[in-house]
């Protein structure tokens, strides 16, 4: 398999860096675009840390080897932040109620993998579709109402759904940690690199979706409408664009892939409980703004920032400081450029 | 809209104010403080499950010299600060003679000094911060203290596995963890042996960075002083990046759970415990049973300590031959070769730490599937 | 006062509320001081009060200056830490430690909030949150501060009156700010921002006082924490901490320091009364959170004290004070009782001079090269068509934007690189194009916080409450009051600015600017949106505030008649050019603005 998907990742990179040749201008102001120089930078950056740090004294496996691991950690908060993202970008809401959304998922999986005995895309499926559905639902009963309220009223109900939902699923599923069936537990070998299947399948996963999605928005008529809604909400009234139901599908897709990111993360991590939202919700909603809040490659490229970032910090320093960095990072971009590193900056009028 | 406020707080005044409790009825209580909710739920119900148990026990029997034992539960979601109102609540409120918990160390840090003050006696099932009886004569526990736990670690890892160099991964903002990574850390040093530390963070499912430094660093043991739940993923990433090491865990491994989600994985890995089910003494084995019966379950391990806990509690009671609460404080400490479930004879010192045999326990492959063998047990 | 309009939304007024308040409050004083409580009763009282000071010091960052903030624990874990190393290694008592806690919050709170407070909104909120999680992670890795094992011994201190104590002074503390000139600077900055700096207020000074005062609540509060729990640890302060803070702080409605007070008391008391279902507790709490914000999204107060000219008729209703100065004029005349800051012309060469002035976003010119004179008391008209670029220019003269080449003097005194509060106090101020009044506070209060320059007291009279500061609130509220007389708006002084007519707003508009006592007063547009009686009214004004307080007016209009009768000189601007200046006459005749206009009528 690994073969296949390593040709499709090789294939899409040429595709950009040739496109990139083809028409720089559009490509730099495009989203996409940028994200790939992004990601791009991020490697150059990553191996001249190696190099210039790293690489004097120590072993550049174990640099490139946690390199990877951060990858695969970095795809599921860019999942996750892809929800946040979208769903700032609508409603101008911080829906802290995701990290949970994502927690269903990751039940989802496990009851459609252990009881079920589905195959993992089954089940992959499964778990999306359940997400999507409780992504709704959270925003129907929660949020439809508010819609006039001020933010800060809703900030409080996302809150309140978040303590809810994690609540309810203490309940329901027990507080007892579940331990999700071990999957995909075959080893890549690129030179001595190791690569897990299940950090490979969770890698390109992220990224298949990250560019359905962005087709989805940037060339459907309800992307269309989604960015319509976001942009001015009124004025897309206006042009006949049902708000209320770009908005539930905007939480529907959000949520998807965030179901996507609990099931996911359960085959390389094999261990859910109901709190396990918290904390990847917080970071995810970090990449979100570290990349750009609103901007779809944004939230993978902090995502990803995030997930290399920590896991160096880790792998060198110490995890007790690995908190501090990921937030460290979000306040030093937030005073640099708080639009976020795709993001435009916006001159208030007056 | 305003009435109603108004009428609503009047009411929360009134309420407040006007219930002032007093009045003993018959049976004698006693209190429990754990974390019901939230993500340490399991432990405090563990420890609930085996208090009730105790109760039980001598309520069938006809209780403590003719009187039942009443055992007020509260949830205290491992917040300090809800364990003072709650301690103060089942003092005041509901006139216990001895508390059973708190579960987690740092909400019996708390605890303590409330109790002391009041002249309450206390038996923590499972706090083993070492500050934690330090702080007043009512303050006792069952379990023993991290140090004597990691020093029987360490004491493990270098006469019966010769290790010279060993990792210890811990939680970073646990008091559990780190006080069990300092004891370990400075014993083997001092035993002559190199220590790499590493951390994690709470809520961290990842440890791959951590273990393939270790792999690096060619570590022979891991001192691994976490719960269950992580260790389970400890053992399986190691086992994916290949780093043979042998695992030492605390009593936090002990748990068939361990089994369950590690499989062969746990295969060779130690831990140190408070008791082991193949015990074949009589309060051992009728403990299993019936805690299966009642709860339809096997008990964690917390639970043996919850039964030990409330045993002692209400064995001084019987002793003090009455419900002062200062004449049972003097019967919990004056007690001596009390035999419990984690100790055949448990005695307390001058602090109110108990003394009693550590218990080590190996997870070994039989036909195909881990099981816990008892290894040995240690005095100190 | 004999106008006191209610606003729909509003809850009224119901001194029987606070009456029962206090009643409440002495009946549970007497009950603790004979001893009918028991440890349980007055332990969540304590707690009551501690969550008070958190919640009433979070709403002044929150809910006074609006500047969202969701890392509070993070600041009462610095008071709850000092006290702690306090208490162990130096032995000091509750009474020094609360201070240096408080002093020490205060401090990193001045610290993160210089940086941080240029962020608006959620941005803003992550930065709290993450500078919150920040302290918490470096308090988990420091030796000092025991790491993840946390301090214990803590000299034990829960003393009810003394935390009752504390929390009183900090509500008075807090309402007091509330009433004075930097309170109405910090609702001003909530209200808009932009306007507020127009006004001379240093919105960043402003937003860094309230950023450290609310720290510092919260350092106290952690101290009167740390003696009550004689152990701290890290996880007592996480993200979940700030969180509840807030929770409470919305509850009871942002901005309420009553509400404040009363959804503190509810919540911390709520959950004793729901341990009887312990179980279904932590799922039935957050779903009642849930439902009254949906359905009562502004809290259950409401903004009910967004208002503060109405607190302080309550109070005075409830301790009877001396009746405001009104009766000292029974019927003032302007021209006799009042001079109004204005000062004589006076002085050489023009009052403002630009040179070369120029400003472009994102590749787009939008004024190039713009030089302009005005002479000391003209009138003067800037007029040219839609997107020409004189609001840009209103915007560079004022501080708003910051142009990127060119020179501004005002005065003879170069200002370009000044910020709108400091242009302000130099003395500029304006109107808007699309009007920014204060919409949430009253017509009086608009202009009350306009007289902020002139409010010479600091935060230290705010809080004391020395004679000096009923003499300066006076004296703002009588000028205050002069000023909307002759502008016809005393009767809506108690209106809410939103509900103003159209016209009225306007008006508002230039009395705000007008209580900032400039020298030059920049109208934008004042004539958008009034038929032409109002017009000529608006013209006379225009005059007459020319007059009366020696005043240089510039002004941007559309209505050509209007800007033809009125201005001595016009410069017209096309495409961020100026193409002409000249007078009415001239510019009447002058091809290239004929042209300009094409299309456009010139009469």
């Amino acid at each position: 398999m690994l073969p296949a998907l390593g040709f499709i990742i090789c294939a899409i990179f040429l595709a950009m860096i040739w496109a990139l040749f083809k028409n720089k201008k559009r490509i730099s102001s495009s989203p996409i675009g940028r994200f790939f120089f992004g990601f791009l930078l991020i490697i150059l950056s990553i191996g001249a840390v190696n190099y210039f740090l790293v690489g004097i004294n120590a072993n550049r496996l174990y640099f490139w080897q946690q390199t990877i691991y951060g990858v695969s950690l970095g795809s599921v908060y860019a999942l996750i932040a892809l929800g946040y993202t979208m769903v700032y970008g609508i409603i101008r809401l911080i829906n802290f109620a995701h990290g949970e959304i994502y927690m269903i998922g990751a039940y989802a999986g496990f009851f459609a993998v252990a009881s079920l005995g589905l195959p993992f895309f089954l089940a992959l499926m499964f778990a999306m579709l359940t997400s999507a559905l409780a992504g709704v639902l959270v925003e129907r009963i929660a949020y439809k109402p508010l819609r006039k309220a001020p933010r800060l009223a809703v900030l409080i109900t996302a809150i309140g759904m978040s303590l809810l939902l994690q609540n309810v699923g203490q309940k329901v599923f027990g507080s007892i940690p579940r331990s999700f069936p071990r999957q995909f537990t075959g080893l890549y070998r690129i030179g001595e690199l190791n690569i897990d299947q299940s950090r490979a399948i969770i890698f390109v996963i992220t990224f298949l979706l990250m560019l359905i999605l962005q087709y989805f928005v940037v060339y459907t008529k309800p992307g269309k409408a989604m960015r319509a809604v976001s942009q001015e909400r009124d004025a897309a009234q206006l042009v006949g664009v049902n708000v209320d139901r770009t908005i539930a599908l905007t939480f529907f897709v959000g949520s998807l892939l965030a179901g996507a990111a609990g099931i996911l993360v359960a085959i390389v991590f094999p261990q859910i409980r109901p709190t396990m939202g918290l904390m990847p919700g917080l970071k995810a909603f970090v990449a979100a703004v570290i990349g750009g809040i609103g901007i779809i490659p944004g939230a993978v490229l902090g995502g990803l920032i995030i997930g290399v970032s920590e896991n160096l910090v880790t792998a060198y320093v110490s995890s007790s400081w690995r908190d501090a960095i990921a937030f460290g990072l979000l306040i030093l971009i937030l005073l640099l450029k708080p639009s976020g590193i795709l993001g435009r900056n916006v001159k208030e009028k007056v | 809209m305003k009435k109603g406020f108004l009428l609503g707080f009047l009411l929360v005044v009134i309420l407040v104010v006007s219930s002032i409790m007093a009045s003993s009825s018959e049976p004698i209580k006693l209190g429990l403080v754990g974390p019901m909710t939230g993500p340490l739920a399991p432990y405090g119900e563990g420890v609930r499950d085996g208090a009730l148990l105790a109760v039980d026990r001598i309520n069938s029997q006809g209780g403590i010299n003719g009187r039942q034992v009443e055992i007020i539960v509260l949830d205290n979601q491992a917040n300090p600060q809800e364990t003072i109102t709650l301690v103060n609540r089942l003092i005041q409120r509901d006139g216990i003679v001895g508390l059973v918990g708190p579960v987690i160390s740092s909400t019996s840090m708390v605890a303590g000094p409330v109790v002391q003050r009041q002249g309450i006696p206390m038996i923590s099932p499972t706090a083993t911060a070492v500050d934690v009886t330090l702080q007043g004569d009512f303050v006792f526990r069952v379990c023993y203290l991290d140090d004597y736990q990691g020093l029987a670690a360490v004491n493990y890892a270098v006469d019966e596995l010769g290790a010279k160099k060993a990792g210890i991964l811990f939680k970073v903002g646990d008091a559990y963890s780190e006080g069990l990574r300092v004891v370990f850390r400075d014993n083997f040093r001092a035993a002559g042996g190199e220590v790499v530390e590493l951390a994690y963070n709470l809520g961290d499912t990842d440890f791959s960075a951590q273990l393939t430094r270790m792999k690096d660093q060619g570590v022979e043991v891991v001192y691994s002083p976490f719960y269950y739940e992580d260790a389970v993923l400890a053992l399986t990433q190691a086992q994916s990046i290949g780093l043979d090491a042998i695992f030492i865990g605390g009593d936090g491994w002990d748990a068939q759970e361990l089994l369950d989600q590690a499989g062969l994985a746990a295969v060779n890995a130690v831990f140190t415990t408070h008791y082991s089910t193949s015990d074949s003494r009589p309060v051992v084995q009728n403990f299993l049973s019936n805690f299966q019966d009642k709860f339809g379950r096997s008990p964690i391990v917390l639970a043996a300590l919850g039964y030990d806990a409330a045993a002692l509690m209400m064995d001084a009671i019987e002793r003090a031959g009455s419900d002062d609460p200062g004449e049972i404080r003097d019967a919990i400490a004056g007690t001596e070769g009390f035999e419990g479930i984690t100790g055949q004879s448990i005695s307390l010192d001058e602090n109110g730490n108990p003394v009693k045999d550590i218990t080590i326990i190996k997870v070994v492959e039989v036909d195909g599937t881990p099981q816990f063998e008892f290894v040995t047990q240690v005095g100190y | 006062m004999k106008t006191m309009e209610k606003h729909p939304n509003r809850i009224n007024h119901s001194p029987i509320f606070i009456f029962l308040g206090l009643i409440a409050l002495v009946f549970i004083n007497i009950q603790v001081l004979f001893d009918r409580l028991d440890f349980y009763v007055v332990g969540v009282l304590s707690v009551v009060a501690i969550n008070i000071i958190l919640v009433v010091s979070l709403n002044l960052i929150n809910g006074i200056t609006g500047q969202l903030s969701i890392g509070h624990a993070g600041f009462m874990a610095i008071g709850a830490y000092t006290t702690a190393l306090f208490s162990i290694h130096l032995g000091t008592p509750i009474y020094i430690n609360l201070i240096f806690s408080g002093l020490a919050a205060g401090f990193v709170g001045f610290l993160i909030g210089l940086p941080t407070l240029r962020l608006r909104g959620d941005y803003l909120a992550i930065a709290t949150l993450g500078f919150g999680e920040i302290i918490r992670v470096i308090l988990q890795n420091l030796r000092l501060t025991g790491g993840a094992a946390g301090l214990g011994g803590i000299e034990w201190f829960d003393n009810f009156f003394l935390t009752q104590f504390v929390a009183i002074a900090v509500v008075i503390i807090t309402w007091r700010i509330g009433g004075s000139a930097p309170g109405r600077a910090m609702v001003a900055i909530r209200e808009d921002e932009t306007a507020a700096e127009t006004v001379g207020i240093n919105t960043t000074k402003f937003k860094v006082m309230a950023f450290a005062l609310g720290s510092c609540g919260a350092g106290i509060a952690g101290s009167l924490f740390a003696h009550r729990m004689t152990y701290i640890s890290p996880d007592g302060f996480t993200f979940m901490k700030s969180i509840e803070v807030l929770v409470m702080l919305v509850l009871g409605g942002l901005g309420s320091i009553t509400g404040a007070i009363f959804s503190s008391t509810l919540l911390t008391l709520l959950p004793e009364f729901l341990r009887v279902i312990d179980e279904w507790r932590m799922i039935i709490y957050p779903a009642l959170l849930v439902i009254v914000m949906i359905f009562r999204s502004q809290g259950l107060f409401g903004t009910m004290e967004l208002d503060f000219g109405q607190v302080k008729n309550l109070l005075e209703k409830l301790i009877p004070r001396k009746p405001l100065e009104e009766s000292n004029n029974p019927n003032p005349r302007l021209e006799e009782t009042v001079s109004f800051g204005g000062v004589k012309i006076e002085g050489k060469g023009p009052i403002l001079e630009t040179k070369n002035l120029s400003i472009s976003f994102g590749g787009l010119k939008a004024v190039k090269a713009f030089d302009i004179q005005i002479s000391r008391g003209a009138l003067h008209g800037l007029i040219g068509p839609n997107g020409a670029g004189k609001t840009t220019i209103f915007n560079m003269l004022t501080g708003v934007h910051s142009p990127n080449a060119g020179e501004i003097f005002f005065n003879g005194e170069r200002i370009d690189r000044k910020s709108p509060n400091s242009v302000a106090r130099s003395g500029i101020a304006r109107t808007f194009q699309n009007i920014r009044l204060f919409k949430d506070l009253t017509v009086l209060d608009n202009v009350k916080v306009a007289f902020h320059l002139q409010a010479d007291y600091g935060l230290g009279t705010a809080i004391a409450h020395p004679p000096s500061f009923g003499k300066a609130e006076s004296r703002i509220t009588r000028e205050a009051k002069e000023l909307l007389k002759v502008f016809n708006l005393i009767d809506h002084s108690m209106t809410i600015a939103k509900n103003l007519p159209y016209g009225a707003q306007r008006r508002l508009e230039i009395v705000r600017a007008l209580a900032v006592s400039p020298k030059l007063l920049l109208l934008d547009e004042p004539a958008a949106g009034m038929n032409t009686l109002e017009t000529q009214k608006l013209m006379e004004l225009i005059r007459w505030v020319r007059e009366e307080f020696n005043l240089t007016i510039l002004l941007i209009e559309h209505d050509m008649s209007l800007v033809m009768k009125l201005c001595q000189t016009i410069s017209v601007l096309d495409y961020g050019i100026k193409i002409f200046e000249g007078t009415p006459e001239q510019v009447r005749n002058e091809p290239r603005v004929i042209e300009a206009y094409l299309g456009e009528e010139v009469s």
